[in-house]
């Protein structure tokens, strides 16, 4: 709807301070859409040159951005220029190259990325990675659109999660994982029998909300009211012998989870959002 | 504006480079060239494919007129050609056997032809032809021409008449020249105005199924592609859509263009080239076309090609493959090919009540207005009407299709139903 792709049943949307659809905002933005898709017929530049003229360019400045563009993103080398194939020459990762370009030809002020990583190898996911880290340093927006949370937690500064057309968190990473990061995470590594000591103390459910069971290791999910320091407490009580007693936060992975929603997790992590 | 140009231009540009638009284009004139030179060269050259010089000739008539065909086909008395066909003269059972072994001749090829002749022939032009080959119609002719100069000879010097007043007499030829007067007062051939007047109908509705097939094609690989979601981020749907229809309709005049003026040049020099082949024949005469009746010509083509370029466009956005689109296009294909089931009774009757009426219907008025328009004189209000109405009907397809296209180009899977569509169409009003 930002985009003006979809038109929304009621209420305005405002896009960089005018209304979504104004072509003086739809030149300013840039789509990575998730399904990929390019004229597969026609030569990459010429693609691009489309793609750049749509945005207002014309045709010389589309043909010196295409050319650093392309430079950029290991298409356009000493050794070989990817800019006179066709886009049906082309792998599926120089594809996306190619499409990520287009989306940046114009130096958009507000970039949304939708699955950019998806299909892609590591090598080509972390050049656009870096990519997209550079735009972040230049002061450009960059809208991610992601189901890797992993992907949004290291790269984003701030994230909101959508389930069902509903925001059901928005915020700060920071503000995020203090908001729903849970009553605290705690890593245990256990040695001797401090496993089997703290069998009664780990199912406590004033104590424990989840446990992720690795044996000698486990990652628990404090339950509401219940402080590290009390689990410690009660562990020292026991005799529990201890490598490890380490506070952690919650994972973005984690907070998605239980503010969307899962089913079929562990009990407690159930619960919508 | 710029943007509509980039997607005119893309349009335009990528289908003008393709292999399919050059092959296509440079078939057109190989077609005209096929079909205004190869008749008459091939019908010439037929009628040289057996040598009737080297024929041999049956006589079993007492008048001994194997003779005087001989004569007849190798030019008549005053011939050059010293090349004769042969004439034996046997009577009786002796035929039969210079028959058989005239057989053997022609099946072993030693023989083109064989004509035997009796007195059957000369009662009433019973003739029996042996060749070789098949029988080329043109040599059948000739040797049957040849035989009818020979009988009628015969027959005049029996009655005591000179064969070439005999001829004269006989020889009467009916030839009538057909005028239309133009509403500017020049005169033109009716004959040609029908030809021209089809021929225009016919390829506005060739022209119109091409490259409304060029359109829906277009549009549903963009949705299959999805580039459409791409382009649709940067550009309106109406731009899109006209975009596309702009430029595939740039595409249909240059190729058309290219194609009349090849046809046009070729039929002013269909005698020349004729000659240098060295058939015998004549120019073609292109009808007198002013600037005035092109012009309703060109609205009826270019306001025709929108309205169905829009609705093959609707088909297009609304359907998720090329094999559902081949299906989903039928209504479309059914109004064009309606309209051209009219072209008979519109052709038999131009002013009847069906040509008048299915001229002023949008959907057939492309084709049937342009073959009225070549035969009868349209009055002006007509035609006037019937653009408008045209014009108004192609403006909204646009606008319709436009409409469809925000949502039906993104939407995947189930084929909508009718109610959707209008529901879509009204949604984005």
């Amino acid at each position: 709807m930002m985009l003006n792709l979809m038109v929304p049943d009621q209420g305005t949307i405002e896009v960089l301070g005018r209304p979504a659809g104004d072509p003086q905002v739809s030149d300013r933005l840039g789509y990575l859409p998730e399904e990929r898709g390019l004229y597969r017929k026609m030569q990459v530049r010429r693609v691009l040159r489309f793609l750049g003229r749509l945005k207002g360019l014309d045709t010389k400045d589309a043909d010196r951005r295409i050319d650093l563009w392309l430079e950029r993103l290991g298409l356009r080398t000493a050794q070989q220029d990817w800019s006179k194939a066709k886009v049906e020459d082309l792998s599926r990762g120089m594809q996306q190259k190619v499409q990520f370009a287009g989306t940046m030809l114009h130096d958009p002020d507000l970039v949304f990325l939708d699955e950019p990583f998806s299909g892609l190898d590591p090598v080509n996911a972390q050049v656009l990675k870096d990519t997209v880290l550079d735009l972040r340093r230049e002061g450009r927006t960059v809208v991610f659109s992601t189901h890797v949370m992993d992907a949004a937690e290291r790269m984003c500064d701030a994230v909101a999660i959508i389930a069902r057309g509903e925001v059901v968190a928005n915020g700060s990473l920071k503000a995020l994982k203090e908001d729903f990061g849970g009553h605290g995470r705690v890593s245990i590594t256990f040695s001797g029998d401090g496993r089997d000591r703290a069998r009664e103390i780990l199912l406590d459910p004033s104590l424990v909300a989840s446990i992720d069971d690795n044996g000698q290791q486990v990652e628990l999910d404090l339950a509401a009211g219940a402080t590290s320091q009390q689990l410690l407490k009660a562990l020292v009580a026991h005799d529990v012998e201890m490598k490890k007693f380490d506070r952690t936060e919650a994972s973005l992975h984690r907070i998605f989870l239980e503010r969307v929603g899962a089913t079929g997790v562990e009990t407690g992590l159930s619960g919508h959002g | 504006m710029g943007k509509l140009m980039a997607v005119i231009g893309r349009e335009f540009g990528e289908r003008v480079r393709s292999k399919w638009f050059l092959i296509s284009t440079l078939f057109g004139p190989l077609l005209f060239a096929a079909l205004f030179i190869g008749p008459p060269y091939l019908a010439f050259k037929s009628s040289r494919s057996v040598d009737l010089s080297a024929l041999v000739i049956v006589d079993g008539t007492a008048q001994r007129i194997g003779d005087g065909i001989a004569t007849e086909l190798a030019g008549g008395l005053m011939a050059t050609d010293t090349r004769r066909a042969k004439v034996i003269h046997v009577l009786g059972p002796e035929a039969g056997r210079v028959i058989d072994s005239l057989r053997q001749a022609l099946s072993s090829n030693a023989l083109p032809a064989v004509a035997i002749v009796d007195d059957r022939t000369v009662a009433n032009g019973d003739v029996r032809l042996l060749l070789a080959g098949s029988a080329p119609l043109a040599t059948s002719e000739r040797f049957q021409r040849a035989l009818e100069r020979e009988l009628l000879r015969q027959r005049v010097t029996e009655a005591g008449l000179d064969i070439e007043q005999a001829e004269r007499i006989a020889k009467v030829k009916v030839s009538a020249t057909v005028e239309r007067v133009m509403r500017d007062g020049r005169s033109g051939s009716a004959q040609v105005n029908l030809i021209f007047g089809a021929g225009v109908a016919i390829l506005l509705y060739v022209v119109i199924v091409l490259y409304g097939q060029i359109v829906l094609r277009s549009v549903t690989e963009e949705k299959q592609s999805r580039v459409s979601e791409l382009v649709l981020a940067s550009v309106s749907p109406r731009i899109l859509l006209s975009g596309k229809v702009l430029g595939i309709g740039g595409v249909a005049l240059l190729q058309l263009g290219f194609w009349t003026v090849s046809a046009v040049t070729l039929l002013t020099n269909r005698g020349r080239v004729l000659a240098a082949l060295g058939v015998a024949s004549t120019n073609m005469t292109i009808p007198a076309v002013s600037f005035t009746d092109l012009i309703p010509l060109f609205a009826f083509f270019l306001l025709g090609y929108v309205l169905y370029a829009a609705l093959f466009a609707a088909v297009g956005s609304i359907v998720s493959s090329e094999q559902e689109a081949q299906q989903a296009q039928t209504p479309v294909i059914m109004l064009l090919v309606g309209s051209v089931a009219l072209l008979q009774p519109a052709l038999a009757d131009p002013d009847g009540p069906i040509a008048r009426t299915m001229s002023m219907v949008p959907f057939s008025s492309p084709i049937l207005m342009p073959l009225r328009l070549g035969m009868a004189s349209v009055p002006v209000e007509e035609i006037s009407v019937s653009i408008c109405v045209l014009a108004l009907t192609a403006i909204a397809a646009m606008v319709a299709a436009g409409r469809l296209y925000r949502t039906a180009l993104l939407m995947y899977g189930k084929r909508p139903s009718i109610r959707e569509i209008i529901r879509w169409i009204r949604l984005d009003a």
